[in-house]
Formats: C-alpha cells, sequence, structure tokens
C-alpha cells in the first residue's frame, strides 16, 4: 500500500509537468460547460410559430430542452465523456510510451525491479483521471440547469432518471476511457515511442470506427458480428446500452424511421476482456524486453 | 580497504553475444569492496555491455554474476544497494532536475525518507542553481551530472558510472573525481568506465582491461604498473660508471641493481630506495646527479601496450 502510494505521488509530479494533462483536464469540463449553456440558451428560443415546423423538428426541439433540464442534464454532459475516453487514449500513449525513449529512466525502473509496478501506476493514474473528469461532468450536469436558469433560460420538467442506470451510464464511460486508455498504453509501449504510439493510437480508433461506418453494414444500419468484438466498438455497445437504462431522452427516437437499437448481454463484457488483455500485453512486454543496442 | 571481504564484483564466464557480434566472451570480474575499480577498454569492447549485466539490464548468454556474493537477476534485493548512470542521461525533460530526483526517490531502488537528501545529492553534484530548470534545458555536462546524482541519490554501496566524465568540462572532471574519492571515503565501491586513463589513474586502485570482450588484465593500479622508476641524470660517462658501482655495492637487494643504462649519462634504478637515499650516497662520494626523478610508468602505456598486443596477437590472457 505504501508502495502504491509512492507510485502514485510519483506520477502526480509526472502529471503536473505536462502541458497536455492540463490541457485535457481543463478544456474537457470547460468546453462541456460552455456547449452546453450556449445549447440551452439556443433551445430556449420558441420555434417561430409563423412557420410550419415538420412534426419531427418540433418534437426534436421538445426533447433538446428536456435535455438540458436537471435531471436529465446529467446524462446530457455525460455525453461528452467520448472526450474523457479520447484523452485517456492521448494519456495512454504519452505516459507510457516515454519510459522507452528516456533511457535512464528505464535504466533505474529495471535496475530496481520496479517496472511492473511503475506501469501499474501509470494506467492507475489514467484511470484516476477518467474517474476526476466524469466526476466533474457530473457535476456540471448538476449544477449547470440552476446556473441557465439563474442567467434567464426558462426549463421544462425533464423526464425522470433511473439513478442507477445513470450510474451505469457513467461506469460505462469510465470502462470505455480504461478501453481507449489501453488501447493507447498497448502502442506506447510496443512501438517505444510517446509520439508513435499516439499516432497509430488515433489512427487506429479513428479507423476502427469507419470501418464500423461501412455501408457494408446496410441494411441495419449498425456494424454487426465480429465487428462488434473490437475494443472502440464493444465500448459504444456497451455505452448505448447503459444509456437506455438510464433513461435518456434520445433526439434519434423522434425520427420515425430511427432503427431499433439492440445489444447482446454478452457483447457487454468484451470490454473488459480488452483492458485487461491490452493492459497485461503492455506490462509483460514493457517489463521483460531487454534494452535495445 | 580490505580485499579478504566478499568481493562487491564478481563474475565469472561472462559471456554475451548481439546476433553475429560476441560483445563479450567470458569476462571474470573481480572487484574488491571498497575500491575505485577502473574499466578500460577501446570503443567497442564490451565495456558497457558488462556494465548492463551487472544490473541487471542484460542477461548474460553464459556465466554468473554476484554482487556483494548475492546472484543478481532482475528484480534481485542486492540491485537495491547499487547506483548506476549507465546509459545516456536521460530523464523526464518537462521536469526539473530535482522533481527528476524526486520521482526517482519514490520509484527508483532505494526510498528517500528525507526530501533534504535531494538537495544535497543536487549540491554534491554542482546544480543547485540549476535545479528548478527543466532537465531539457540542461547542457550536456549537467545532464550528466544529474545522472551521477540520481546514482548516487539513496547513498548505495556500489557505484557504477559508465563515462561518467563524458561531456563535462574541466571543472566537471575535477568535481566527479572528488566525488569519487568522496564516495570511497565514504565505504562505498565504485566501477567506472572511462577513456580518460589520466583520470582513472588518479582515482582508480584497481582497473580491468577489456579488448575485443575479453577481459585481458586485471589487478591493483600499483601491481599492473610495476615499481616505480628512478632516473638519474648525471654528469659525466665516469660519474654514471662510479655511480653504478656504488649502487650496485650498496648493499641492496638485487632488484637495486641498476637495471639498464641509457646511452650516455643516464641510469635508471627499478627499485624502492628512496631519492633521498640515492643522493647522500652520490653526494658523500662526490658525485652530483643533475637531474634525479622518479617516474612510474602510465596507465596510459600499460593499456597501449594489452591493447596493442592483442590487436597484433600476441596477447590476451586476463591478468
Amino acid at each position: 500500500m505504501a508502495a502504491a502510494r509512492r507510485y502514485l505521488r510519483a506520477q502526480w509530479i509526472l502529471l503536473r509537468g505536462r502541458r497536455e494533462f492540463w490541457l485535457l483536464v481543463i478544456a474537457i469540463p470547460s468546453t462541456s460547460a460552455f456547449l452546453y449553456l450556449s445549447g440551452a440558451i439556443a433551445h430556449a428560443q420558441p420555434l417561430d410559430s409563423s412557420l410550419d415546423w415538420p412534426p419531427e423538428f418540433v418534437t426534436m426541439h421538445q426533447l433538446a430542452r428536456e435535455r438540458d433540464a436537471f435531471p436529465q442534464s446529467v446524462l446530457s454532459l455525460l455525453d461528452s465523456a467520448a472526450w474523457v475516453a479520447w484523452a485517456s487514449a492521448v494519456l495512454g500513449a504519452l505516459l507510457v510510451g516515454s519510459e522507452f525513449g528516456w533511457a535512464t529512466i528505464r535504466t533505474t525502473l529495471v535496475t530496481a525491479g520496479r517496472l511492473e509496478g511503475f506501469f501499474l501506476a501509470k494506467v492507475t493514474s489514467v484511470l484516476v483521471i477518467a474517474a476526476v473528469l466524469l466526476a466533474a461532468l457530473v457535476t456540471l450536469g448538476s449544477v449547470l440547469p440552476a446556473v441557465a436558469a439563474v442567467i434567464g433560460v426558462a426549463m421544462v420538467t425533464a423526464s425522470p432518471v433511473d439513478w442507477v442506470g445513470a450510474a451505469a451510464y457513467a461506469g460505462a464511460w469510465f470502462v470505455s476511457a480504461a478501453v481507449f486508455g489501453a488501447i493507447g498504453l498497448a502502442f506506447g509501449t510496443l512501438s517505444r515511442s510517446p509520439v508513435l504510439g499516439l499516432i497509430v493510437t488515433l489512427v487506429y480508433i479513428t479507423g476502427e470506427n469507419i470501418v464500423a461506418q461501412l455501408p457494408m453494414w446496410a441494411p441495419t444500419g449498425r456494424p454487426e458480428g465480429l465487428v462488434l468484438l473490437l475494443p472502440v466498438q464493444s465500448t459504444i455497445q456497451l455505452v448505448r446500452h447503459a444509456a437506455t437504462l438510464a433513461g435518456r431522452v434520445d433526439l434519434g427516437a423522434a425520427l420515425p424511421e430511427a432503427p431499433p437499437f439492440g445489444v447482446t448481454s454478452s457483447s457487454l463484457l468484451v470490454p473488459f476482456a480488452w483492458v485487461i488483455g491490452l493492459v497485461t500485453v503492455a506490462v509483460v512486454v514493457g517489463a521483460r524486453r531487454d534494452i535495445a543496442e | 580497504m580490505s580485499t579478504d571481504a566478499v568481493p562487491a564484483v564478481q563474475t565469472v564466464g561472462v559471456s554475451r553475444r548481439f546476433g553475429p557480434v560476441q560483445a563479450i566472451d567470458q569476462i571474470g570480474l573481480t572487484v574488491p569492496s571498497g575500491v575505485v575499480y577502473g574499466f578500460l577498454g577501446p570503443n567497442g569492447a564490451g565495456k558497457t555491455t558488462t556494465l548492463r549485466i551487472l544490473t541487471a539490464l542484460l542477461r548474460p548468454d553464459t556465466g554468473s554474476v554476484r554482487l556483494f556474493g548475492e546472484p543478481v537477476q532482475r528484480g534481485a534485493a542486492v540491485l537495491r544497494r547499487i547506483g548506476a548512470a549507465i546509459e545516456r542521461p536521460a530523464f523526464y525533460p518537462y521536469l526539473s532536475g530535482r522533481a527528476n530526483l524526486e520521482v526517482f526517490g519514490l520509484v527508483g531502488a532505494f526510498r528517500y525518507r528525507d526530501p533534504r537528501a535531494i538537495d544535497a545529492v543536487i549540491d554534491r553534484v554542482g546544480l543547485r542553481e540549476a535545479a528548478s530548470r527543466p532537465f531539457g534545458t540542461y547542457s550536456t555536462g549537467m545532464k550528466q551530472r544529474l545522472a551521477i546524482g540520481l546514482a548516487i541519490l539513496g547513498e548505495p554501496a556500489l557505484v557504477i558510472l559508465d563515462e561518467p566524465t563524458s561531456g563535462l568540462d574541466p571543472e566537471g572532471i575535477v568535481a566527479v573525481r572528488e566525488l569519487v574519492q568522496e564516495l570511497q571515503a565514504q565505504g562505498a565501491t565504485v566501477v567506472l568506465s572511462s577513456h580518460q586513463l589520466g583520470e582513472v589513474e588518479r582515482v582508480c586502485s584497481w582497473v580491468g582491461v577489456v579488448v575485443r570482450g575479453r577481459l585481458i588484465a586485471q589487478g591493483a593500479v600499483d601491481e599492473l604498473l610495476g615499481q616505480p622508476e628512478t632516473r638519474l641524470e648525471l654528469a659525466s660517462k665516469a660519474d654514471r660508471e662510479r655511480a653504478r658501482e656504488l649502487l650496485a655495492g650498496a648493499g641492496a637487494s638485487p632488484a637495486d641493481r641498476p637495471s639498464g643504462a641509457d646511452e650516455g649519462t643516464s641510469l635508471v634504478l627499478r627499485s624502492g630506495a628512496t631519492n633521498h637515499a640515492v643522493a647522500r650516497l652520490l653526494a658523500d662520494h662526490g658525485i652530483y646527479p643533475t637531474e634525479l626523478a622518479v617516474r612510474r610508468r602510465s596507465l596510459e602505456s600499460l593499456f597501449l601496450e594489452l591493447t596493442s598486443a592483442v590487436r597484433s596477437g600476441t596477447g590476451g590472457g586476463t591478468g
């Protein structure tokens, strides 16, 4: 326990000196808050009654206002947690890959036999940052409707939220951040370079999403089969499922042709398997490999 | 220093190959506790590979390594008693020198309990002024000093320094020399590799010479370099002959006899006789040398002899 505390303290010294860290932890909550407030102000404007609005649009407008009001606002802010997942990927690649570029660091850790513990502390620190950011989003989702009301935004009554489901939704985003962080960690370790690891991580995540959007998945419009087992797609499944459990108001529900969202319970375990697998590979490969001559 | 104690470092038959290249071959180092050991060799001789094996950064293909009598492997408790600066000095560039040491104080082999220990190390390596600056802004010499600082943080019993004076200015070289002497005075064993043979000769009491992956000589510096020579320059050939007779007949042991002479007016004594005794003996007989100097074979000349012997195929035994 004392060793874990020392490792985490060391990680804090490392983190607080990095501009990327401060940029991410400040930008994500502040941008989310700004987007929420600007959206709430825009949604509060009544539709021009002199125009003939399509009924779906009117429904979506109502749903958007509902999403701005507490308690739906908590889930709305959590929708921004995709950035938390991206931030975890960035930090995973940068924080861990760097140990291979700076030889004295690795030398000291290997000599001390502390490489595995140091890696795990890095993984933990990425998860702690993700948890803090998610908590910040939940807090903002609870507070900002009151702030919006103070600045004159008229709030409607929102649909109730299943709080257990909401906790599951936040938890699903946390797992998503862990998967993204583990991808960054694995590529950072395998490439032995923070920059290359980051590039490969971003290309991989984007590439997997592009593959999942290919027309070959028609007519359902959603990826199926093995694609759902890929790390990013499996977390998307998990997050969507948790959002449904939480009772999140879905704007897409206003569209008559909206495809039903289905998920198999077995696929919900896939992201956990990815986290364990990727972290294990990174730690074992990173800690066992000899230093390059 | 007692050489009877368990050696700080002992390797037996250590070899390591990288693909087609035999980096080191049957290295058998013995570093007595408490000495400063100079590990010498030309570029590519296998010094760094050996030092990496000592610190478990590399595994040997064959052979065994013991530090203070305990076998070395990754995570071994004995590794916590050593400090090493082996790789190029590379730290977190965005952290200050102090913060870098703080990180390693927390996660390194040792556990520093007093933050003042870091300040003390910073002072010892002469980085007080630059301690708060980011490492990325350091000069080569400052980076090297920080690496040495990291190696001595936690007061290790064995300090391994690979080319510690590389990139240092003359002032820095003197500081490293003094630091090494301080470490030895505190009871630490120091193993250092260097190309600066003059520096090694000044601070090291033991040396090992590795050439083409093989340890070709090892031992106490005094033993390897032999007895110092006393060189006499006399006023005339007649004086030289008289001096030769006097010195030979002075009741000295056979080793005290003049062992050779240059053409002309020089005499060379390879003996333990003091300058004072030689001067008194000759002066009593009215012979006054124009020059009387004690010279010792330099480590540089020994090193060049050994390495050229290996290259020409006439040497290669382990001393």
